[in-house]
């Protein structure tokens, strides 16, 4: 597969959160504004791509029985890079994010690419699966933050965006309406893709 | 037994380019991080103090106050507004633990140990209900409320102040550390203004 191809497989068709289903932690916790979601998105595609480089360069050098505990470390290690970039260039956004950027480590995402792709695949490869993934993540987060963001507070990146005597049904930026987000938007993505393959 | 040993050398290879890959970045971010968060104390406190934000002449002074009498020998720290030799204000940090966690809280006091303003620094609490804490309906009846006048309750307790709608614990979570904060400064009022006094070096910001 070309570049472009590993790039867009990522967005729709393997899809991490709708398709693919995971890291549905983070994806539940973090989007309950768009700027959340941009800002977990972004910080989860860096960690991706440092990782998927790694991962893909060191591929032959990494024996087997030892995978699991270096792609940790290598994973980890561009979290803990991230984290504090973050903290000294954008305080706000760090503040905002919180616990959710240590916890990416755990994300299924990154290990998932390492183990399932990186680890197998070129470096250029893996440079365009990360890309793909990543805005695929990206663009799965801001779809569900800002559904969450319009319906529970009636604001858009924090812009009042609906007339103002709308009155925002709050439970949608409470975590139950991560779940109903969620479960709607699987559906849609499955009836899409139902239609595409008939 | 040379598995073994290939198995130790590949993974403490990859465990030191992590370690000095981090120490490096820790290093190059060390200073930013510190100055951003001293930046955010400062910022707060110029909240705390709207009517001498930009006023020609007023200086912002901080101190360390440490409590030894206690002998808890705990220290927070104060800043104060400073106009020639006169001090115009006092802020200091409250924290407390709220619904999600820790709630960080600037208080300011002006003359009369009333409060001129309060501003929340850091908190976790619940989006859309906790963390309405942080508007400012919720900040503004804060000022002017002092020890003396003040009945440090909710209002459906009988007190004086109105809580956050649907966030009970959150509320009363800054109230009591907002009212702690008070009785720990009119309590320490006189060391605490001697240093006000003596410090001359003004905030960098």
């Amino acid at each position: 597969m070309g570049f472009g191809a590993e790039f867009y497989k990522g967005i729709f068709k393997e899809n991490p959160s709708f398709r693919l289903v995971l890291g549905i932690c983070p994806t539940l916790a973090v989007t309950t504004s768009v700027e959340n979601a941009i800002g977990m998105g972004l910080a989860a595609t860096f960690v991706l791509l440092g990782s998927n480089i790694f991962i893909a360069l060191l591929r032959n050098f990494i024996p087997d029985k030892v995978r699991i505990p270096s792609f940790i470390v290598i994973i980890s290690t561009f979290v803990t890079i991230t984290d504090l970039v973050m903290a000294a260039y954008a305080p706000d956004l760090h503040n905002a994010l919180g616990i959710f950027i240590p916890l990416i480590v755990v994300n299924c995402i990154i290990m998932g690419r390492a183990e399932a792709f990186a680890s197998k695949s070129s470096t250029g490869a893996s440079i365009a699966d990360a890309f793909g993934m990543g805005t695929g993540f990206t663009l799965a987060l801001i779809l569900i933050g800002s559904s969450r963001e319009l319906i529970g507070n009636g604001t858009l990146l924090g812009f009042p965006i609906l007339f103002s005597s709308f009155k925002p049904a709050v439970i949608m930026i409470l975590p139950p309406g991560a779940f109903l987000t969620m479960g709607l938007l699987l559906g849609l993505f499955n009836y899409i893709s139902r239609k595409r393959s008939s | 037994m040379r598995e073994l040993c290939r198995l130790a050398i590949v993974l403490t290879i990859i465990c030191c380019g992590a370690a000095l890959s981090l120490a490096y970045v820790y290093n190059l971010t060390k200073g930013p991080i510190a100055y951003q968060q001293r930046l955010k104390k400062i910022r707060a406190v110029n909240a705390v103090f709207p009517q001498h934000e930009g006023t020609q002449g007023v200086q912002m002074v901080d101190s360390l106050y440490c409590d030894d009498e206690s002998g808890t020998a705990s220290c927070r720290q104060f800043y104060f507004i400073k106009q020639d030799r006169e001090v115009l204000g006092t802020a200091f940090e409250v924290a407390t633990s709220g619904y999600g966690g820790t709630i960080e809280i600037m208080v300011g006091v002006s003359g009369e140990a009333a409060i001129s303003g309060i501003k929340i620094i850091n908190h976790s609490e619940t989006p859309g209900l906790g963390a309405n804490i942080t508007k400012e309906q919720f900040y503004q009846q804060f000022t002017v409320k002092n020890l003396t006048d003040t009945k440090w309750d909710l209002r459906k307790d009988g007190g004086d102040i109105d809580q956050v709608s649907g966030a009970t614990i959150s509320s009363i979570a800054v109230m009591q550390a907002v009212h702690e904060g008070l009785v720990f400064f009119s309590d320490h009022e006189d060391g605490i203004m001697e240093k006000a006094v003596r410090v001359e070096q003004p905030v960098e910001s």
